[in-house]
């Protein structure tokens, strides 16, 4: 992996590895995301914006972890990498296992494989747009922090917030039924599924769907209402040409499971397509920083032996797979990408839309889980394969909430893991959360004199793309707020604290 | 009849950090009547609506700044972090559930000792030794709470 330079840091609290540092600001850590974070501004001498980086500073280290492990037991120990969307990794393990095991997995499992992932995606979106963003869309990004929060919404917005977290209870109700658990479910294995689904669970998530849907289609409503005020916002929170990668079909509907890799560019040209899961290393490379754990993936033919990873920049996740797919396949979800597509012009370019793509998700999860359940054959009683190891070498691919998630593995004839490679969906998105924010700072800091509405408008610029470090960095934590501004000689000019 | 909560949390691969599931899975097998138990990785905001159908409940988890078992009171004033990533915190989980309608009388946190928080499978000697204090702990609180 390569190792891209650090940038200059000297402030308190931070790293002086380098003494020939202009001015700092850092917010350390981001709050409203998983993980440990902190933010880096870079002042010139004339106090505008030079650079900016998102450094992630925890470390878990779950690839070497899982080397001597039999595969059998990775879906289970892979999903304890994360406790937000453990789903996502059990299908990206499970998946792995099935190729090594060399089988095709019958096709109920297939359909209940996909209402898990539907109900992952429905109950993560939810809580990133109900929770950790609605405070900022709908309470003002100016608002006053103290109640800028959950409960600022439940004040001010009892009824939307409410129906959040019954939405999110809904896509977690979802997992549970079919996969056994919440949190690091066992129901989900290489083969398929361990147990079929009866029809009472079936006629109690088509009843679920009426509401979820129904919430879904009311926060459209509003988000669109109000997306004209976010005018700027929608300029500036990393509105900048980019690629766009995701799974892919040969009917050109949103995919979140199965299919191929596509990437698409600003302009919507299709720059790589059909490429197999198993092959992902033909256009993905991996670049590492000495100032972050979280790895830089980037498109690897845009970038030569002396370029910058990030000629190869691209975004993962809901923006990125509305980009990459022609239709949702559903007709109220198709209704709303066609005015998501009126409203961006064409490809959505800024990260601002994750929001937008993230509840046109969840209402397309809810028409497609509602697919599926109406098919008789989803509770039939053949729901898994069993067989040995008969490959040595797999990648198994899904579309977690954040975007495409990949697990690679490396097995020995007894089916214990030499080698492990995951290639997590924040990860990828790394490169455009550090354009994301310098923008942002571009935007709107002009001298040392940051009021607290901006540092907010920095930290959403992140929580756009709600990434989890828990899983990319493997590791977990909650964050208070710290922002320094500190001179060039290190003196600190002003810091503030919430959290 | 309102429902007993039981929720143990804690990263199950980090040692002592699983204490709180241990605790929660305990509980479970002992099938305690209108005793109902979620062992979860970290709280998340949708346990609020499990709380508010219940009458008690004990929270669970590993505690690096502890030194011996506690059962202590869930403070909700001052009203704890009131923030929320994707997880969150017992006081703020209460106060969710006040705001969703109903929040039960008696909520409790059960805190367990931790030291090593490394991966791994095994408690440290006094981890284990707390988790068993914890078990006859809750089920001290759950006789007390169906007696009443």
């Amino acid at each position: 992996m390569e190792t891209l330079p650090a940038l200059p840091v000297r402030t308190s609290g931070l790293a002086e590895e380098d003494r020939t540092v202009k001015n700092m600001v850092v917010i350390d850590p981001v709050t409203r995301i998983e993980g440990h974070a902190k933010i880096t501004i870079a002042l010139d001498d004339s106090g505008s914006v030079s650079d900016c980086r998102f450094h992630v500073t925890e470390f878990r280290g779950f690839e070497e972890f899982c080397k001597g492990r039999p595969v059998w037991e990775m879906p289970s120990l892979t999903a304890r990498t994360c406790g937000i969307c453990p789903v996502s990794h059990l299908l990206a393990s499970a998946k792995a296992g099935d190729a090594i095991m060399g089988v095709k997995i019958p096709d109920t499992a297939v359909k209940l494989r996909r209402i898990v992932n539907l109900g992952q995606i429905i109950q993560s979106h939810a809580l990133s747009f109900f929770h950790l963003s609605a405070p900022d869309l709908l309470l003002g990004l100016d608002s006053d922090p103290a109640a800028r929060n959950v409960f600022g919404l439940m004040a001010e917005e009892p009824e939307l917030a409410r129906r959040g977290i019954m939405l999110r209870s809904f896509g977690q109700g979802v997992i549970e039924s079919i996969a056994g658990r919440k949190v690091h479910s066992p129901g989900i294995l290489p083969g398929g599924i361990a147990e079929q689904m009866t029809e009472e669970t079936r006629e109690r998530l088509i009843e679920g769907l009426v509401e979820a849907r129904k919430t879904a289609e009311d926060a459209l409503v509003l988000f669109t209402g109000m997306l004209d005020t976010f005018d700027r916002e929608v300029r500036a929170f990393g509105s900048f040409p980019s690629l766009y990668l995701g799974l892919a079909n040969d009917d050109g509907l949103w995919e979140h499971y199965d299919g191929y890799l596509k990437v698409v560019d600003a302009g919507g040209k299709t720059v790589a397509d059909g490429v197999a899961p198993a092959d992902y290393r033909s256009i993905i490379g991996e670049a590492g920083r000495r100032d972050s754990y979280l790895k830089s993936p980037y498109f690897k033919p845009n970038v030569g032996p002396d370029d910058d990873p990030l000629d190869g920049m691209y975004r993962v996740g809901p923006l990125a797979r509305l980009n990459v797919c022609e239709r949702m396949g559903v007709p109220a979800a198709d209704e709303a990408l066609t005015e998501y597509r009126e409203r961006a012009g064409g490809v959505a370019s800024s990260s601002f839309f994750y929001h937008y793509a993230r509840l046109i998700e969840i209402l397309a999860a809810t028409e497609r889980m509602a697919n599926h359940l109406a098919d008789d054959t989803v509770t039939g009683p053949h729901v898994r394969a069993y067989a040995g190891v008969n490959q040595h070498h797999a990648v198994g691919v899904s579309e977690a909430p954040r975007g495409t998630l990949f697990h690679e593995y490396h097995v020995d004839d007894h089916g214990v893991l030499t080698d492990v490679n995951m290639i997590i969906a924040t990860g990828q998105n790394n490169l455009p959360m550090n354009e994301t924010v310098l923008q942002i700072a571009k935007e709107w800091i002009d001298g040392p004199s940051i009021p607290e509405g901006i540092l907010n408008r920095i930290e959403a610029g992140i929580r756009a793309y709600d990434p989890c470090l828990s899983c990319s960095t493997h590791a977990i934590g909650m964050m208070p707020l710290v922002v320094s501004l500190v001179a060039a000689d290190g003196e600190v000019l002003s810091e503030v604290r919430r959290g | 009849m309102a429902e007993i909560l039981v929720v143990g949390y804690g990263n199950d691969l980090r040692s002592d950090d699983s204490a709180g599931r241990i605790v929660a899975s305990r509980i479970e097998a002992m099938a305690l009547p209108r005793v109902v138990v979620r062992s979860q990785s970290q709280l998340t905001p949708e346990l609020a609506l499990d709380i508010t159908r219940a009458d008690l409940v004990v929270f669970v988890d590993a505690d690096v700044d502890c030194e011996r078992m506690t059962v202590q009171p869930v403070q909700t004033d001052p009203p704890g972090s009131q923030s929320m990533s994707h997880h969150t915190d017992p006081a703020t989980l209460l106060l969710l559930a006040e705001d969703l309608g109903r929040v039960p009388p008696d909520a409790y946190v059960v805190s367990i000792p931790a030291s090593n928080l490394e991966l791994g499978f095994e408690l440290s000697r006094r981890t284990a030794a707390a988790t068993e204090e914890a078990v006859a702990a809750i089920v001290g609180i759950v006789e007390q709470s169906q007696d009443d």
